[in-house]
């Protein structure tokens, strides 16, 4: 039995709106409201989901790189959101993240040599020569060269960034990952050649990764399970087979049929949502999805589901089940 | 003329002080009338710029040097980059309509949208003021707009990207125009607003019984919404055919190798399929043919002289050495 690396527990980031002559707060946009799920160690966990629901922010504040209101999250038996500055420093080294656009996430005026020893610098104590073992190992590890080193972002493709962000986050040996739209930002043949690294990385590593994405046909191919989001809730939960074969919540179900099929033949009138996302400052009351639901029954708009354990580690938070 | 656009040899040059770099080379192609022709491509392959050229609206340092745009007007066939200024913007928005990638830069945020919407129908109607804001109101209320009214008084910033893109494509129909060019219209969008997009392009094409061409590097995209289809890779056409037949008997290896790294995402048993290398960079000078380096058919004449675009099969155009019928080996 694999062992839990992170459990987060009951997880709320809320963002204040301030306005008026004293700043008053006025209202919160609920952009992460309760949301509960664990990672097992070695394991690719996906959080899927349409933009502004809240998948990002659920990843940082993980990280605490943006505050949480309330909620805990575990890592390792600690409790991350406890730990004093100097605690969440030391920490920071075991939990790493890439991020999306490998264009803005690499300081313009830094070499790759610099980029890259960085991070080592800030968390060990290295002599110089440890340090460039280290640099010529990961080096080696993302497919860059040694010539690559003395060279600034912007002589750099997007893929080839993208290599170096990774390299930068997993050059402190983390036991755990989170990439936030990692290919998301680029070309079609570039994207899978991230991929496959990150894949292989993860295997030779032993890394444990929240991967955060809206691409589903990615993340059926990387995660081992997925949490898909909406408005701030996790909806559904489960392996990615049990999950993809059998999607059991009216809005994974759209969202699995509204990505384009590759066979013209099979060219369908979808079940199309209608209308966008509600306001996350405003949620609907009941079930989140009620607005946009095809099978909304009374019950819907009254109380909130919460997440349902159907057997097969499948669980799902609506009033049909 | 069957076809509302034909390109005939169109090329793009990007005009430095000593020399000029190709980006777009000897491109030709035709749009059917009624018919939808997807161009499919990465970053940096000229799709777009080719998408401006038929507009005129490529800017200095870019300039169309090579080639005809021919478009059919009033059933006489013109050459668009012959044309002078003043005619072509009775062209742009009336007969040619383009809808960009991004809906939230594509609009004015210090106009209402009533007035950005009118606007196109000041320049080349002569509708009374009313007239105007009722066919305004009744084009919001075509492409699925909720509480239309409200939304006409709505800055750009109160709306959602999706209802943004909506907004942009009425504007775009709103003059009726024989031919659409949506350029990437959903890569800003989410998967359930793109299905929604992708279906109203669908629907508004058959009301209108408009021509369109759809930019995308998405091939999901082009197998749920064009007939024809042309592949784009640095700056040239490598495959052009129908679509069941370019997902169905693919030609080009560049081609086979888009649709495997997507294909490939749902076979777990094998590593992901990946084409070697990077996408050329626009304008970089590649000898014999452009595809060469990241290619895993690649011949040693491959990389001495270039393909022609050739004809494999009735209807279906390549550009590789692999089916030319010379003997390569000359």
């Amino acid at each position: 039995m694999s062992k839990t690396i992170l459990a987060v527990e009951n997880l709320k980031t809320y963002f204040p709106i301030k306005g008026g002559v004293f700043n008053k707060i006025r209202a919160y946009v609920r952009a992460v409201d309760g949301v509960s799920f664990e990672v097992q160690e070695g394991e690719t966990f996906a959080l899927v989901g349409e933009s502004g629901c809240g998948k990002s922010t659920t990843g940082r504040s993980i990280l605490r790189l943006i505050e949480p209101t309330e909620g805990k999250v575990i890592f390792n038996d600690k409790d991350i959101l406890v730990l004093s500055r100097e605690q969440l420093r030391m920490m920071r080294k075991d939990m790493q993240i890439v991020f999306q656009n490998p264009y803005s996430s690499l300081n313009p005026r830094m070499t790759v040599q610099k980029l890259l020893s960085e991070p080592l610098i800030n968390h060990f104590n290295l002599t110089d020569k440890e340090v460039s073992e280290r640099v010529n190992w990961i080096l080696d590890k993302v497919g860059l060269a040694k010539q690559h080193l003395n060279r600034y972002p912007h002589q750099f493709s997007g893929g080839q960034r993208q290599r170096i962000s990774i390299a930068r986050s997993i050059i402190t040996y983390p036991k755990f990952v989170i990439a936030d739209e990692p290919v998301s930002a680029l070309d079609v043949s570039i994207q899978s050649q991230i991929l496959n690294l990150l894949m292989d990385l993860q295997r030779d590593l032993g890394l444990t990764m929240i991967f955060i994405s809206h691409d589903l046909n990615v993340v059926r191919r990387i995660s081992s399970r997925v949490a898909v989001m909406y408005l701030g809730n996790i909806i559904e939960i489960g392996t990615t087979d049990e999950l993809f074969d059998n999607p059991m919540h009216p809005y994974t179900d759209a969202l699995l049929l509204s990505v384009p099929s590759l066979d013209p033949t099979k060219r369908k009138k979808r079940i199309i949502l209608q209308g966008e996302v509600p306001s996350p400052i405003n949620p609907p009351t009941g079930c989140v999805f009620q607005t946009r639901c095809s099978k909304r029954m009374k019950i819907c708009e009254e109380t909130r589901p919460s997440l349902k354990d159907i057997g097969n580690e499948h669980k799902v938070a609506c009033h049909l089940y | 003329m069957d076809n509302i656009l034909e390109i005939k040899n169109l090329g793009i040059d990007v005009i430095g002080e000593k020399s000029s770099r190709i980006l777009v080379d000897n491109v030709s192609f035709n749009v059917k009338k009624r018919g939808s022709l997807g161009i499919v491509g990465e970053s940096g392959c000229g799709k777009s710029i080719t998408a401006l050229s038929i507009m005129q609206l490529l800017d200095y340092p870019l300039k169309q040097t090579r080639g005809q745009i021919l478009f059919e007007k009033d059933s006489k066939i013109i050459d668009l980059a012959r044309v002078d200024k003043s005619y072509m913007k009775k062209v742009r928005g009336k007969e040619i309509s383009m809808i960009f990638q991004e809906p939230m830069t594509a609009l004015d945020p210090i106009f209402n949208i009533e007035y950005q919407i009118i606007e196109v129908l000041k320049f080349h109607t002569d509708l009374k003021k009313k007239d105007m804001k009722d066919k305004a109101l009744e084009m919001l209320k075509k492409v699925g707009i909720p509480r239309a009214e409200v939304v006409m008084k709505n800055y750009p910033h109160q709306l959602s990207g999706g209802m943004l893109q909506r907004i942009v494509i009425s504007m775009a129909l709103i003059c009726n125009p024989k031919l659409l060019i949506a350029d990437e219209p959903t890569t800003a969008l989410d998967v359930t607003i793109q299905a929604q997009i992708l279906e109203l392009i669908n629907e508004l094409r058959n009301v209108y019984e408009t021509s369109v061409i759809m930019i995308t590097h998405d091939l999901g995209v082009i197998a749920e919404t064009c007939e024809d289809v042309i592949v784009f890779y640095a700056g040239q056409i490598v495959e052009e055919t129908n679509v069941q037949e370019l997902f169905n008997n693919t030609k080009h290896p560049y081609t086979k190798g888009l649709i495997n790294s997507v294909t490939s995402l749902g076979d777990k048993t094998r590593p992901l399929y990946t084409i070697p290398g990077t996408v050329p960079i626009a304008g970089e000078v590649i000898s014999g043919c452009k595809f060469v380096e990241r290619c895993d058919s690649a011949m040693k004449i491959c990389s001495i002289k270039e393909p022609d675009l050739i004809e494999v099969s009735k209807g279906h155009k390549c550009r590789c050495w692999l089916y030319d019928g010379r003997d390569v080996n000359e």
